[in-house]
């Protein structure tokens, strides 16, 4: 099977297309290995003040062989986050590894 | 905000505000008056949102309800070509309860945390626009953004409007 980063990978492809105004997009690595975590700042989206990570059920037939979850921030919430003023929910645990995706 | 938290607050800013502007100002008293003042506000922060009553299911299934009714309503009133001021409101209605019944089935603690905002319907959009080509949605999600930013003038909209859900 494809792995969690080979399909983290693709999304976020699929997901710079959709939305040009991507500018970053992040891999939270899921020390279950079982489901693809992507942070992603975009432009095209207002200001909230609050994460809202949505979960989507796997896709196989389309490549996507695990559930995956998409947070959306805007540049400024990215910062808030920098700052430890906006932060992603506990049980993620305390210790998060973010990798960006080039 | 409960309405007894909020007034003990208040009671207790004018007390704080008033041991502080004693002269000479009396450190016990302050520091008392600040305890008061902080344990008031702890109590708050506990209280507001209220603690959920229901399970997170129950409130899932409860917000997917709502949607579906505040979607049939949209569809009847694109029907009889209503305002669409009063349309884009229920719209806004569907994808606010839609983001909630997802929060509250997938997150409970994001589901906590935005259970009273408005802004989880654009996020939601958002988030589905750049993730469409990996969902099963009943149609093109960029024909609706189509639809969306050529919206027709009053009395011109379309009687069949597509269903997303």
């Amino acid at each position: 099977m494809t792995s969690l980063d080979d399909v983290a990978r693709n999304l976020a492809n699929a997901h710079r297309e959709a939305d040009p105004d991507i500018k970053r997009i992040f891999q939270i690595v899921d020390p279950a290995g079982k489901e693809v975590v992507l942070l992603e700042v975009s432009d095209s989206v207002g200001f909230t003040g609050s994460i809202m990570p949505f979960r989507f059920a796997a896709r196989p037939d389309l490549g996507i062989p695990y559930p995956s979850v998409v947070i959306l921030l805007s540049l400024e919430e990215e910062e808030l986050l920098d700052k430890k003023e906006l932060e992603l929910p506990d049980t993620w645990g305390s210790i998060l590894q973010l990798k960006l995706i080039e | 905000m409960p309405a007894n938290t909020e007034k003990s607050v208040r009671k207790d800013l004018a007390a704080l505000e008033s041991a502080l502007n004693e002269t000479p100002p009396e450190v016990q008293n302050c520091k008392a008056a600040f305890n008061v003042l902080r344990d008031h506000v702890k109590q708050l922060l506990t209280d507001h949102p209220p603690p959920l009553k229901l399970s997170e299911r129950q409130w899932s299934e409860a917000l997917l309800a709502q949607a579906r009714d505040d979607l049939t309503a949209a569809e009847a009133l694109a029907r009889v070509q209503g305002p669409p001021s009063v349309l884009a409101m229920l719209l806004q209605m569907v994808f606010e309860k839609l983001a909630k019944a997802a929060l509250a089935r997938t997150d409970v603690p994001s589901f906590n945390a935005n259970r009273t905002s408005h802004a989880v319907a654009s996020r939601l959009v958002s988030t589905i626009k750049t993730h469409n080509a990996f969902l099963k949605l009943r149609i093109d999600f960029n024909l609706a953004t189509g639809l969306m930013t050529s919206f027709p003038e009053p009395n011109t909209v379309p009687k069949q409007v597509p269903s997303m859900f």
